[in-house]
């Protein structure tokens, strides 16, 4: 009986699996994926994205959950220590902080503009790029931040395997607290004033383009887990960002056309995961997303 | 019997994911390439000479000495790798690359090491020493903002660079034509999009006509529809801006114009 029940459960996922793969194939996905709502401007969501598969246990989302998050301490959230190209030539490894650069710039200027890429390891800095400009050299020249020259061990800090450094100092008395990450919620501080990136190096800042009306609205995606809604406002984060840090590597740009999307894979770093693991507020924030979840601290 | 169900839905959930039919990662990266390495072709080689390392053409070391058509329209270089079949006889001959690399106009073709390096070592030696170069040339010309962030357009007109249109003795001069100048307007097809100006003029001086018609533009004002899902794959405007002219993310410069559908 009970190997009869595992066939049938067997042929019944097989069937979802089915369905699920038909519901995906490009001809169905316009009516399988989107309804969009016409009119005005209003805040109002947009976007309904439907999944036709089953939803986990709740002790498999508890598990999941988990996994999901940060128990880093917030005055190292946000580093990376760099060891691929220092450690082999007999320096120490660069630590570097996002929490104190990005008070002062946005992503996009260092993650577009000076080229350092999202990956770790991939961008290849060496001492001449830093001396001739590029790179860390863009503004660690003496004249806007310290100068690369002389001030080696404010970057190249003895740190072992389980990174266990000192982390550098940082004043976040003045910024708008939040009790997972490191310890300031950034969206906030920006709304409020407190900080005022700057959004390019060139002395010129050129606006970005004008998001299209309906990108000015949030979105609401349905999940696959049908307990709860994901809200992204494309708003709050080109203040952050350029339509080339996300697009179309991370999203492609069509219309609810990033199938797979889904907390597994953003588990892994893709998607949302490429940056709301380590850098932007950690999943701990989960209200910040799902409106009607609670935060896990 | 043991028959845990929730394994095999962890093995089904894989088993979708795994085949469902999902978009990672785009065909061509539109986002961050290095200012240095944009424009950069690997050419795979059509001959039998497996000995060497495949090349890598550098459009920054070109583009500032002769306009886009002088290579793909009258040296018949074809816009996709892979798509010309240069081989060492056409070389020698005074074809393609030969046509130029002959020792008069620029370096011997056979000084081969400038182009295929042998092993890894050489092809490092030759990156070194092209970044360097790069970086040295694009401390004289205007900034850009993406792609070799140099602004071409703005170096030609200021007249720091000088563009060679034809060959003495190989190609013929373009034909002396009257020549569209105009800008050209276009409506976007989303609401609250910046108007998108086309302009002629910025072409031509690098393209003339044979570059863009009839194809993949027709003749007909307009009768071309494109969507910009085409084009970051690499059709119509994505051929060259992507690749070698600047890339589409500096969306103002086409996009330029006030909304004109709200």
């Amino acid at each position: 009986m009970r190997r009869f029940s595992g066939l049938m459960l067997t042929t019944v996922v097989l069937l979802a699996a089915g369905l699920f793969l038909y519901a995906c194939s490009a001809s169905k996905l316009n009516d399988f994926l989107m309804q969009r709502e016409g009119g005005e401007l209003s805040a109002e969501p947009v976007f309904q994205k439907k999944f036709a598969g089953t939803s986990m246990s709740r002790q498999q989302l508890v598990q999941l959950l988990d996994m999901s998050l940060d128990k880093s301490s917030p005055d190292k959230y946000g580093d990376i220590v760099f060891r691929e190209r220092s450690v082999p030539r007999g320096k120490f490894p660069v630590v570097f902080s996002h929490k104190t650069h990005r008070m002062r710039y946005t992503c996009r200027v260092c993650h577009v503009e000076l080229e350092f890429s999202m990956n770790q390891g991939d961008t290849g800095i060496t001492r001449e790029d830093n001396l001739d400009g590029r790179f860390c050299g863009a503004c660690h020249n003496g004249d806007i931040a310290f100068d690369v020259k002389s001030a080696c061990d404010s970057c190249h800090i003895k740190a072992g395997k389980d990174d266990d450094y000192t982390p550098k100092t940082f004043a976040s008395a003045s910024l708008p607290a939040q009790e997972y990450g490191d310890g300031v919620n950034w969206v906030e501080a920006m709304r409020r004033g407190v900080i005022a990136p700057r959004n390019s190096i060139y002395d010129e800042e050129v606006e970005s383009m004008p998001l299209p009306s309906h990108l000015e609205r949030s979105m609401l995606w349905t999940t696959r887990v049908p307990r709860t809604l994901v809200s992204f406002s494309h708003v709050e984060h080109i203040k952050w960002l350029d339509c080339a840090n996300c697009h179309p590597d991370i999203f492609n740009i069509e219309r609810m056309g990033t199938v797979s999307f889904d907390k597994e894979k953003i588990l892994y770093g893709m998607f949302c995961g490429s940056c709301h693991l380590t850098v932007a507020f950690p999943m701990n924030g989960c209200s910040r997303c799902h409106e009607q979840l609670k935060d896990r601290i | 019997m043991n028959y845990p169900p929730k394994q095999f839905l962890f093995f089904t959930l894989f088993f979708i994911s795994a085949l469902s039919p999902t978009v990672f990662f785009s065909e061509t990266a539109l986002a961050v390439a290095k200012s240095h390495q944009y424009g950069d072709i690997e050419m795979s080689q059509p001959g039998q000479n497996k000995a060497v390392l495949p090349v890598i053409f550098r459009h920054s070391t070109h583009r500032d000495k002769y306009t886009c058509r002088l290579c793909h329209v009258d040296l018949e270089f074809a816009q996709v790798a892979g798509g010309t079949g240069v081989i060492e006889d056409d070389n020698r001959d005074g074809r393609y690359c030969g046509a130029c690399h002959n020792g008069k106009h620029a370096f011997e073709i056979t000084l081969c090491a400038k182009c295929h390096p042998k092993n890894q070592t050489e092809r490092q030696e030759l990156d070194r020493q092209g970044k360097e170069d790069f970086f040295k040339a694009k401390k004289t010309l205007p900034p850009a903002r993406y792609g070799n962030k140099i602004d071409w357009i703005m170096a030609e007109n200021t007249g720091k660079i000088k563009l060679q249109d034809a060959l003495p003795g190989i190609t013929m001069p373009q034909q002396d034509m009257v020549v569209n100048r105009r800008d050209e307007p276009r409506t976007p097809s989303l609401a609250g999009l910046p108007g998108i100006i086309f302009s002629h003029s910025k072409h031509v001086v690098w393209n003339g006509c044979g570059m863009c018609h009839p194809e993949p533009y027709a003749l007909e004002a307009g009768k071309t529809k494109m969507t910009m899902k085409e084009i970051i794959s690499g059709k119509y405007c994505g051929r060259c801006h992507g690749t070698v002219a600047f890339p589409i993310n500096d969306c103002s410069l086409c996009h330029s114009k006030p909304v004109t559908l709200k």
